[in-house]
């Protein structure tokens, strides 16, 4: 089998068209993860993003004075 | 739920903090050694371990995974625990990845200035260290993932997808890219040959800057500058696409780095578009970091780790910005092999690297010692010379890049080269160079700032464990539940994550090299290229020793100046049996690839031990201990057992033969320098101090019989028959 995938591959053509479809398939999931991301609810959006926040154990100490 | 205590490990944290400090002074120290050989060639003249072409190496390395890659865990093993709200899954594996990793710098730093490398750029250690780095970043990665798997807290923040990306992608990377065979314990040959090599090799070496210098630097972005500014990040939503974007692109863009070379014309023209769509997610996470401060400049203004953070940010866009359009091949045609490129990277290191690393420091290690920092005032001050250092760096390299490309390509208006001699361009742009070491100087010092005011601060105080608290998370079903939408599932799922991770960096490096190496019209064949002679293999083995490709090239473009000064441009075929490849990225001296014939053997012998002897101007280093090295032959027949298994075609009988064969041409090389009086010459009298000495039994030979070999089967094919 191995050998099958070997002979294929180094004879096959048009290497290039792999890109084009990689390319396509891309956007293709691009658009589709606009879409997804773009209807995240904003209360989940706001949680997530202040996760940073939630350490209360971190000391804190200004370092500007 | 009841609530679990827990401690999250702080230790290895420090440590890391100060290996962090302490190869970061070491990596930018090596760098001015480097940069001060312009203006003082042969201050080291002699002492082969610290020469220019072993030191360089050197100094990329350490500054990468030296001083970066020490700050990636310090702020990845930090805001890991917090974020997730469990201690690192393994303290073993923890120590394992921290004294690994400085096991395998220690390492580094012994064996490049031995000249024990592969020679291939950012990768040069050789195979028993590619082996350990190997382990100690499954330590990493396993250590990381595991952490993942037993969290406390459900979603997984966007700065561990950026950890996760690097650890899986950067395992990838460095296995494929480092696949050799050992000829001994200290030489491998990469099992990849010419544009294979190539393809390879700048696939890895573009994403290490995408994988090591960017992904996980942006994943202390978007922990740290939100940390710093008090304030969340700008938008998440733009942070997801930002994530999944730039790793699926960034991976496809390596062969930017081969515009114009022999590699297949596909593959550039995929590294030029790649490149190009490479700026919107890049440009997505620059504008999510700079806009997290919004509302809060005036806070810019007051705390230098925000001065840090922003100028780091806008060197990454900047950085992002050049990187596309030097991706252009018109753009690219006048930037390649010049010191444009040095300064294009150097906005990336010093500005977005080390600045976002100098900033978390200074955010870091007052908390992690519970105190405060010593001097905000001396902060301010690092932020000064380290800016002023940046911009006294960059400048004076872009103009050099800029000259250097409009004095190679300058034609007089009859058709002949305004500049033949490439002496000229290298002494037109010595003053840049002088202003770069200024540069350079100024950044170091700021850097010796951060170290006094960092001991200053933690002077009297010790770090201990932090103690949290937080509930064991509830099981939830592995499906997605109602109303939960996809990337709020996928965030809960650490491993599938991970591996989605893999398969979107995994996809642009299948579809770029496996057609490049198994399509065999991609690299045709020609039958006048013949495998090297074993002396000839003994000098390129030498030549790569010392860092040769550092500053001169085996590439020529096929452009009108580039063949009308160094000869026919090159072609894949030439290329079949170098393992490793030598195109090399920067042209401080000529284009090597057709050197064969142009000058006799006794030029070589005296340039070796003295350039300026053979070139006024010169700035090449003096490699006098090539001359008085004892030429080793004694594992010739390993090397070239080990060429046999990656696919150059020495019979048994070459191999057999390969010492009475060295003899012989090392003879008639010999020969040809005793017929030129070579006992006369300076380099013969002060290298030998006035004794006789066997010539053929010195290294000098072996480099000679390569060199003089460069470019021959192609343009001379019946001299390198007759060999």
């Amino acid at each position: 089998m191995l050998r099958n995938i070997k002979h294929y591959l180094s004879t096959q053509e048009g290497a290039e068209m792999h890109d084009l479809i990689v390319t396509v398939i891309f956007f293709i999931i691009f658009v589709v993860m606009l879409y997804l991301v773009w209807r995240m609810p904003k209360h989940r959006v706001d949680e997530l993003k202040n996760m940073p926040f939630n350490d209360q154990n971190e000391n804190d100490y200004d370092t500007t004075k | 739920m009841e609530k679990e205590k827990f401690y999250y490990d702080d230790k290895i944290v420090k440590l890391f903090a100060w290996a962090t400090i302490i190869w970061g002074i070491t990596a930018f120290t090596i760098g001015l050694m480097v940069a001060y050989f312009y203006w003082f060639p042969h201050y080291t003249s002699g002492i082969s371990w610290l020469s220019y072409g072993r030191l360089r190496p050197l100094h990329t390395n350490s500054a990468i995974f030296a001083f970066v890659g020490n700050g990636i865990f310090t702020g990845a093993y930090y805001s890991t625990q917090r974020l997730l709200k469990t201690r690192m899954w393994s303290d073993l594996l923890s120590k394992v990845n921290f004294w690994g990793w400085q096991l395998i710098i220690v390492l580094a730093a012994i064996t490049l200035p031995l000249g024990i490398t592969s020679s291939k750029e950012y990768a040069e250690l050789e195979w028993p260290i590619d082996i350990l780095v190997a382990l100690v970043w499954v330590a990493f990665t396993v250590n990381l993932i595991m952490t993942v798997v037993k969290r406390r807290v459900r979603h997984i923040y966007v700065a561990i997808w950026f950890y996760l990306s690097t650890a899986v992608t950067i395992a990838m990377l460095y296995i494929f890219n480092n696949l050799e065979v050992p000829a001994t314990l200290f030489k491998s040959y990469s099992v990849y040959s010419g544009v294979e090599d190539a393809v390879v090799q700048w696939w890895y070496g573009h994403n290490a800057v995408a994988f090591f210098l960017t992904t996980p630097i942006l994943g202390l972005m978007y922990y740290f500058v939100p940390k710093a500014a008090q304030r969340p990040i700008y938008s998440y939503r733009l942070s997801i696409i930002h994530f999944w974007t730039l790793i699926f692109i960034y991976i496809w863009a390596g062969p930017h780095h081969l515009l114009y070379s022999p590699t297949p014309e596909w593959a550039q023209v995929l590294g030029t578009v790649f490149s190009l769509m490479l700026i919107f997610p890049s440009w997505g996470g620059m504008i999510n970091g700079l806009l997290t401060l919004r509302g809060a400049w005036d806070k810019v203004r007051e705390d230098p780790i925000l001065k840090f953070f922003v100028v780091a940010v806008t060197s990454y866009g900047m950085s992002t910005f050049e990187g596309p359009m030097l991706s252009f091949k018109s753009l690219n045609a006048i930037a390649h092999f010049t010191d444009w490129i040095i300064a294009h990277v150097h906005v990336g290191t010093l500005g977005w690297n080390s600045f976002i690393i100098s900033g978390m420091l200074y955010w870091l290690i007052p908390r992690l010692y519970r105190t405060k920092i010593y001097s905000v005032k001396w902060m301010n001050w690092h932020f000064w010379i380290g800016t002023i250092g940046i911009l006294l760096y960059v400048i004076p390299m872009y103009i050099a890049g800029w000259t250097q490309a409009i004095m190679w390509k300058q034609f007089n208006p009859d058709g002949t080269l305004k500049y033949p001699e490439f002496m000229d361009t290298v002494t037109a742009i010595l003053p840049m160079h002088w202003i770069r070491a200024i540069g350079g100087t100024l950044y170091l010092t700021g850097f010796i700032i951060l170290i006094w005011n960092l001991v200053k601060t933690v002077k009297g105080h010790t770090v201990e464990d932090t103690e949290a608290e937080a509930a064991p998370l509830a099981p939830v079903p592995a499906k997605r539940q109602a109303g939960e939408d996809f990337h709020n599932w996928l965030e809960r799922r650490g491993v599938l994550f991970t591996i989605l991770t893999l398969v979107a960096t995994a996809i642009g490096g299948a579809v770029e090299i496996i057609p490049t190496i198994y399509v065999k019209s991609n690299i045709p064949k020609i039958a006048a290229v013949k495998p090297l002679t074993p002396l000839e293999q003994l000098g390129r083995d030498i030549y790569v020793r010392e860092g040769c490709y550092v500053c001169h090239s085996q590439m020529i473009r096929p452009f009108r100046s580039e063949v009308e000064r160094f000869g026919p441009y090159s072609k894949a075929g030439e290329y079949v049996y170098d393992h490793p490849f030598q195109w090399g990225s920067k042209r401080t001296g000529p284009d090597l690839m057709r050197e064969g014939g142009k000058r006799p053997n006794l030029w070589h012998f005296n340039h070796m031990y003295d350039p300026t002897s053979m070139m006024d101007g010169s700035i090449m280093p003096k490699y006098t201990w090539i001359l008085t090295n004892d030429l080793d032959v004694s594992d010739i027949q390993a090397r070239m057992k080990a060429l046999r298994t990656v696919g150059v075609p020495y019979s048994d009988q070459d191999i057999s033969n390969a010492q009475a064969a060295i003899e012989q041409q090392a003879k008639a090389i010999v020969a040809d320098l005793e017929a030129n009086n070579v006992e006369k010459s300076p380099a013969y009298q002060m290298a030998y101090k006035g004794n006789k000495v066997d010539l053929s039994k010195k290294e000098i030979v072996a480099l000679i019989a390569y060199l003089q070999r460069l470019g021959m089967d192609t343009t001379k094919p019946h001299q390198t028959a007759q060999r």
